[in-house]
């Protein structure tokens, strides 16, 4: 979790890998410091978590086999086996297979900001 | 340093629009902030008479960046200290005197607190405290602000200068730990509004920076313990007199914001230090006083939406911060009844709650709600506790049951849901916990009756629900408002309680739930039926049912079967689809009519199993409305309307093979009506309908391979005829796709043993099948290849038609070589269609579809392809387009590499063994490594590590990859260490992987090759990688492998981690 308060995991996703080598590319020429480019970062954790929280309407249901899971440091892990993932958008539904499907879930509660 | 430049810079950097100006600007007061002067720049620009707020805020700003980048020594810090709390002091002397007049120096003044919140924490931090040298600790920064202000009041304003000595460090250094009694305390804030609003804003600035800060610094136990002892005691004291005194003052606009800091920095406090827990009791008494008090003959409740506000925050994020007897007050308060007191009145939250619903303040109502059910989600086990079990032997029995009544009667709120109460929406989470605490007690301690009162009182809670999320109720939320999000929130409560149903399933059994709503739905007969009532009980028995097993579940098919349940849900399919309705609110409603019947019908499927009467109807139905819906209801509709209708069939279909095939004539009559031309039915309703035929013709068996080849044969000719009268080039594709779903709904098997077991005669005619189908006497087959060719030689270079072409040639490819298709092609047959095809297509958009039939064929036919083949292969599709197209362009360039892995993955000699090997690939896709694009990277990696590592491998191939790796093993290291050295940050770990994979096959020559290539790509000695080397070594390429090699590419490249 960041100090603002907001988890960093979104920051690995295509979105927030792509914030960040956008954002070495300025520090490597010199355009702005580190500390902005981490407040930067820590802007996008609460806007993007927010914004995920608010803003959305999709749903994803999945059914499959457990495989694994795990609770440690508050942050639940499953791997679902043989995976069937429903994408349900505002007007149409969408299925996936997967063969393993990795779920990370944090505590929304813990954003207390 | 010309401060009137400066000055000016200041107020054209805050008024310019020019991003250039701007820019320029920024860069010069940065240098300026950052530089030694930058104190004395501070203390000019605060120091300015009739300088505007910008100015000044600048000045707190420059204080910020000395304290945050350039604090080097202890006088620069007590400089900065001293230059603080003067202009503070000054200011908050000023805004005192006249608010009105200086509001516009409490942006200065909170900017100053800020600063001086960080120098709290520094020189309280364990680091700088222990020294007697150093600036001693600083116990309460409000005291000192108290006694600073007491001095400004009696000296002139002016001397309040930083090079005052008098003032700036005698006086500071005085009043720094003085004392402030608790009586002279009150006196200060009872007698001065303003100071009251200040002193609040400080303690909360410095708490929400203890917040902020507490992961960042490590040595913080002393601040906590400082705080605890001392700024705890003051705001505490402030906090209360100010609620105490509410009715009678007023309130400042401080002291709600600065409790909710307060209760986060407890709440995190009091988790990572033994001086974090502070009692909060008194604070929450009075809170409580202050939301019961009601002014205006109890009209007016003037802060409960505020306290309430702050308990719903508490309840939601730490519950247990509030002690267990303020809760058992609340819970009377709220409830009117407690489990814990006798003496219980709840007339405040019955006026409270009449006073939001009379004046319509459902959003207060909202947070209400919330409040309370998150207060009774604290105590729910205990709840679950004493109303199920024997262990807590005194509750008496009459104060639980009314507890019980009260919180039913709380879900059944008797208002709108979502628009006007959220109470029911709310509570569906704590019935939930209540029904999973339930199922978990064991069984030796539940009361003699714990099993007839759990279904009494969630049997009451499935009534409460049912008419809640009766779509009358969405209705109702459209026609009051437009929201569309109000919408996705009902719909989110449905789905909601869907979920409560299904556990609550787990206590009240098929027998008083599923049987209760499968008479609910069929009870009445369809002149006299509640269509909203029908609606909603299906919607939750479309979830209880899913999964069930209806041949052994008889109860459950006898109840479907005994009355009007399929008449009642086709009444309401035909109401949904046929009925003509004009409002946008009728048709959104009739939608969901359609979508309730056919999730039913479709989890329902298994259940024509046992009883196949009711199918004929249905079908029926079904199609009726496939085939009209277009005609009583808007396209927007209609579509959608299809799409379930279709599912439905398709589901049908699937499930019940056998059981429809005397339908088969009704299935092909419905497909030429909707096949034609000027059909409105869609392509995509068109196609998965062919394939829900193919899934009946899979099951015509009875009368052996040449019947069923009719039914194909004839259904070929159907789409053939079409395919060579259409001109259309979007019906012309759909057409193909036809012939393509045919194809697959004649590959799918039911996936169930139940199938297998159900229909030993199909599994003993395979045989014949495939003899049948190898031969192909009505040469089914041809005619399909004409079909595809002929569609290809009008639009053979459109990417769609290859895509689809190509999926039908290599429909059979993967399925087992048991199971028999007419549309198995011979290798040879697929291979050359699929070369003609790639010489004839846009090759840049086509590729990807045929190299995914080559991935297929690689791994269909792997034991009869020699590299010879292999070889073809990769010149026909691949090198003969190479410098043409593949070279300059990344997506094909990534499918010839994933080509060759899939090749590598299912027979890697194929690939090893190619004249090509040596020749091209490996010198080519040592070059890939360098690429920027990250889908070239990653299928490069990819390959380099199939490569190395390789469980298919062979003893010869093995030996091959040693030889290769001998010969230029160094050289894919350079490349791959160059390439991660200039990747970008996102791309790292791709190189980490083939890093690790390296390290992993050949540990010894690696770190040798490292320490020598690593000065020539980074420009940097060996004594810098040394460090890197050294940890790869030790981590044995685990996974620890990718933070070592981030570390060293952060390093190398100057970057921080930012994670």
């Amino acid at each position: 979790m960041s100090t603002t308060g907001y988890y960093e995991l979104y920051r690995r996703s295509t979105l927030g890998a792509s914030l960040m080598d956008s954002l070495d590319t300025l520090i490597s020429d010199g355009r702005i410091e580190a500390s902005l480019a981490m407040t930067i970062l820590e802007t996008f954790d609460r806007v993007i978590s927010d914004t995920l929280r608010d803003k959305t309407t999709s749903k994803l249901t999945f059914k499959g086999h457990l495989d694994t899971y795990r609770f440690c440091d508050d942050v639940w892990t499953f791997i679902v086996k043989d995976c069937i993932v429903k994408l349900d958008g505002q007007d149409q539904e969408s299925e996936l297979k997967c063969d393993k499907l990795h779920i990370v879930a944090c505590n929304a509660k813990k954003n207390t900001e | 340093m010309d401060i009137n430049h400066i000055v000016s810079l200041i107020e054209t950097f805050n008024n310019s629009h020019d991003s250039k100006v701007i820019n320029d600007i920024q860069n010069v007061l940065q240098q300026h902030q950052k530089s030694e002067l930058g104190i004395d720049l501070a203390n000019a620009l605060l120091s300015q008479e009739n300088g505007s707020t910008n100015v000044k805020y600048f000045g707190a700003l420059t204080y910020t960046v000395q304290l945050t980048t350039c604090l080097h020594t202890e006088s620069q810090l007590w400089s900065i200290f001293q230059g603080n709390l003067v202009h503070l002091t000054r200011m908050m002397f000023l805004f005192t005197s006249n608010p009105a007049a200086a509001s516009n120096l409490l942006v200065t003044i909170t900017k100053l607190m800020s600063n001086l919140s960080l120098i709290f924490l520094t020189i309280n931090s364990d680091a700088i405290g222990a020294d007697s040298n150093k600036i001693p600790a600083w116990r309460n920064p409000v005291n000192t602000c108290i006694k600073l202000l007491q001095h400004c009041n009696e000296s002139n304003l002016f001397e309040w200068r930083t090079d005052n000595s008098e003032i700036a460090e005698r006086l500071v250094r005085t009043c720094l730990n003085e004392d402030v009694p608790y009586t002279e305390l009150i006196g200060n804030i009872s007698s001065s509004a303003p100071l009251n609003k200040l002193l609040l804003l400080f303690t909360k600035v410095i708490v929400e920076d203890m917040n902020k800060y507490q992961s960042k610094k490590s040595s913080l136990s002393n601040v906590y313990e400082m705080v605890h002892n001392h700024l705890y005691i003051s705001t505490m004291a402030i906090l209360n007199f100010n609620l105490e005194n509410m009715m009678s003052s007023g309130a400042t606009s401080e002291v709600f914001p600065c409790i909710t800091s307060w209760i986060h920095y407890i709440s995190m406090a009091r988790n990572v230090s033994a001086h974090g827990t502070m009692d909060l009791t008194e604070m929450f008494n009075n809170m409580i006083n202050v939301m019961c008090m009601a002014s205006n003959g109890s009209q007016e409740f003037p802060y409960s939406d505020e306290v309430i506000s702050i308990f719903d925050d508490l309840f939601s994020n730490d519950p247990t911060l509030m002690s267990f007897e303020v809760r058992a007050k609340l819970e009377a308060i709220f409830l009117g009844v407690s489990r814990h007191s006798m003496n219980t009145s709840n007339d405040w939250m019955l006026a409270y709650m009449n006073h939001l619903v009379t004046n319509e303040l459902y959003d207060d109502l909202k947070v209400l709600a919330s409040c309370v059910v998150d207060f009774l989600q604290i105590s729910n086990l205990d709840v679950c506790n004493k109303l199920f079990t024997n262990i807590h032997e005194n509750t008496g029995d009459q104060s639980l049951e009314d507890y019980i009544r009260v919180l039913l009667q709380l879900t059944n709120f008797p208002l709108i849901p979502i628009l006007q109460e959220t109470y029911s929406s709310k509570m569906i989470e704590f019935w939930l916990d209540l029904a999973e605490g339930y199922g978990n007690l064991p069984q030796e301690a539940l009361k003699a009756d714990a099993n007839e009162i759990a279904e009494n009182m969630f049997n009451q809670v499935v009534q409460i629900y049912l008419p809640k999320i009766s779509l009358m109720n969405k209705q109702k939320i459209m026609e009051e408002d437009d929201d569309q999000s109000l919408l996705h929130e009902f719909d989110d409560f449905r789905s909601a309680t869907q979920d409560l149903m299904e556990i609550l399933w787990t206590i009240l059994g098929h027998s008083k739930l599923t049987i209760v709503l499968i008479r609910g739905v069929g009870q009445a007969d369809t002149n006299n039926v509640d269509l909203y009532q029908v609606e909603a009980m299906s919607f939750l028995l479309a979830k209880l049912l899913d999964g069930v097993n209806f041949s052994q579940s008889p109860f459950i098919s006898d109840a479907i079967g005994e009355n009007h349940l399929i008449d009642n849900l086709l009444f309401l399919l035909q109401t949904g689809c046929k009925q003509k309705e004009h409002s946008k609110t009728a048709q959104v409603l009739k939608l969901d009519f359609v979508k309730a019947t056919c999730n039913l019908l479709g989890v329902m499927a298994t259940y024509f199993h046992v009883d196949s009467k009711p199918l004929g109807p249905i079908v029926e139905s079904l199609f009726e409305c496939l085939e009209t819906s277009r005609q009583y209801n808007p396209i927007e509709y209609s579509i959608k309307m299809e799409l379930q209708l279709n599912r439905t069939i398709s589901l049908i279909c699937e499930n019940c093979r056998k059981e429809l095939i005397p339908f088969l004539p009704n299935f092909i009559q419905v497909l030429r009506s909707i096949m034609r031309p000027e059909s409105p039915v869609s392509h995509f309703t068109r196609e998965k309908f062919v394939k829900s035929i193919g899934n009946i013709i899979q099951m015509c068996v009875s009368e052996g391979p040449e019947a069923q080849a009719n039914h194909i044969s004839n259904m070929v000719d159907m789409i053939g005829g079409l395919i060579q009268t259409t001109d259309a080039k979007s019906d012309m594709l759909s057409l193909l796709a036809c012939l393509s779903e045919l194809g697959s709904g004649l590959s799918q098997l039911p996936n169930d043993d139940e199938f297998i077991e159900n229909n030993p005669m199909y599994l003993a005619q395979l045989p014949a099948f495939q003899a049948y189908w190898l031969q192909d006497p009505m040469r089914v087959k041809d005619k399909v290849m004409h079909l595809v060719q002929y569609a290809l030689s009008k639009y053979g270079t459109d990417p769609e038609f290859v895509e689809v072409s190509c999926l039908i040639i290599g429909k059979a490819i993967t399925l087992p070589d048991d199971i028999p298709h007419f549309l198995r092609y011979p290798l040879s047959e697929m291979m050359s269609f699929y070369m003609t095809c790639i010489s004839n297509c846009d090759y840049a958009s086509g590729l990807p579809y045929i190299e995914y039939q080559l991935e297929k064929i690689v791994a269909g036919f792997k034991d009869q392809l020699t590299s010879h083949e292999f070889d073809e292969m990769f010149k026909q599709f691949f090198l003969n387009y190479y410098s043409s197209h593949i070279s300059s362009d990344p997506d094909l360039i990534q499918s010839m590499v994933s080509w060759v892995n899939s090749v590598l993955e299912a027979k890697p000699s194929l690939a090893l063994k190619s004249e090509y090997w040596t020749q091209f690939i490996v010198p080519e896709f040592l070059k890939y490594l360098q690429a920027k694009e990250k889908f070239t990277i990653s299928s490069t990696t990819k390959f380099w590590m199939k490569t190395l590592n390789n469980r298919r491998y062979t003893q010869e191939d093995t030996e091959i990859i040693n030889a290769l790796f001998q010969s230029m093993g160094k050289q894919l290291v350079y490349q791959t260490m160059f390439s991660l050295h200039h990747a970008q940050r996102s791309d790292v770990p791709q190189y980490a992987e083939l890093i690790r994979t390296l390290f992993a096959k050949y540990p010894m020559p690696m770190k040798d090759w490292l320490y020598e290539l690593l000065p020539q790509i980074t420009g940097k000695e060996a004594i810098f990688h040394e460090r890197f080397i050294n940890k790869l070594t030790v981590t044995r390429a685990s996974r620890a492998t990718l933070s070592t090699v981030t570390e060293w590419w952060l390093d190398c490249n100057g970057l921080p981690n930012l994670q």
